[in-house]
């Protein structure tokens, strides 16, 4: 689905590269009021002809993504939604993701860390259940705790 | 007279574009927080091009 509208983006640049811009579009356009267009260029023709190369945390960070979402995309598939059972979340883990289960409470740690997990109900039978966030947009952006990528 | 420090730029920019830099960004560097060294580098790459451009 195509996504529309305008998003905003703000960020700082060096004083001297941020006038120099200036002057630059002032002189090609007459008037500062096309930045954002000519961002626009410049932006699409970046991606247009990106290498993609990775930094070896991004790599891995990646790879700890991938897995992390194969993991909610099969929950996903089983008819889970926002709500699961701490036993139904471990199983799996474990079958789907086929770790052991030290690796399994590290990875319960990661998703409540990565706020996958959004809340957490304990029963007076000290039975959890699990609040997850399943939109895979959100855990995009989540910063992943490097301490953590050691221990997956 | 060399102007110091940092300048905050705010743009608009096409949700489609905008969603594509950010992943290019995440998937590359594994987090968002490197969007602005990622436009001064763009920027600064653009600025020396057109400063080199060989005009026909």
């Amino acid at each position: 689905m195509t996504v529309r509208g305008k998003r905003i983006f703000t960020f700082s640049i060096d004083s001297d590269t941020a006038e120099e811009f200036r002057g630059h579009i002032i002189n090609k356009y007459g008037t500062i009021h096309a930045l954002s267009v000519e961002f626009e260029n410049i932006i699409r023709s970046f991606l247009k002809g990106r290498k993609k190369r990775f930094t070896p945390l991004a790599q891995e960070k990646n790879r700890i993504w991938q897995k992390l979402r194969s993991i909610v995309d099969r929950m996903e598939d089983e008819g889970f939604t926002s709500q699961i059972l701490e036993t139904d979340l471990i199983r799996i883990i474990k079958e789907k993701a086929g770790v052991d289960r030290r690796t399994v409470n590290n990875r319960i740690a990661l998703m409540k860390d990565m706020k996958i997990i959004t809340g957490e109900i304990v029963s007076p039978s000290g039975m959890r259940i699990y609040d997850l966030d399943l939109n895979p947009m959100n855990m995009k952006t989540r910063k992943m705790p490097e301490i953590l990528i050691e221990h997956m | 007279m060399t102007v110091r420090g940092k300048k905050k730029i705010v743009i608009r920019m096409d949700a489609d574009l905008a969603d594509e830099f950010r992943k290019h960004i995440i998937d590359k560097y594994g987090t968002i927080h490197a969007l602005s060294v990622v436009f001064e580098r763009i920027i600064k790459e653009y600025l020396f091009e057109v400063e080199h451009e060989v005009i026909p």
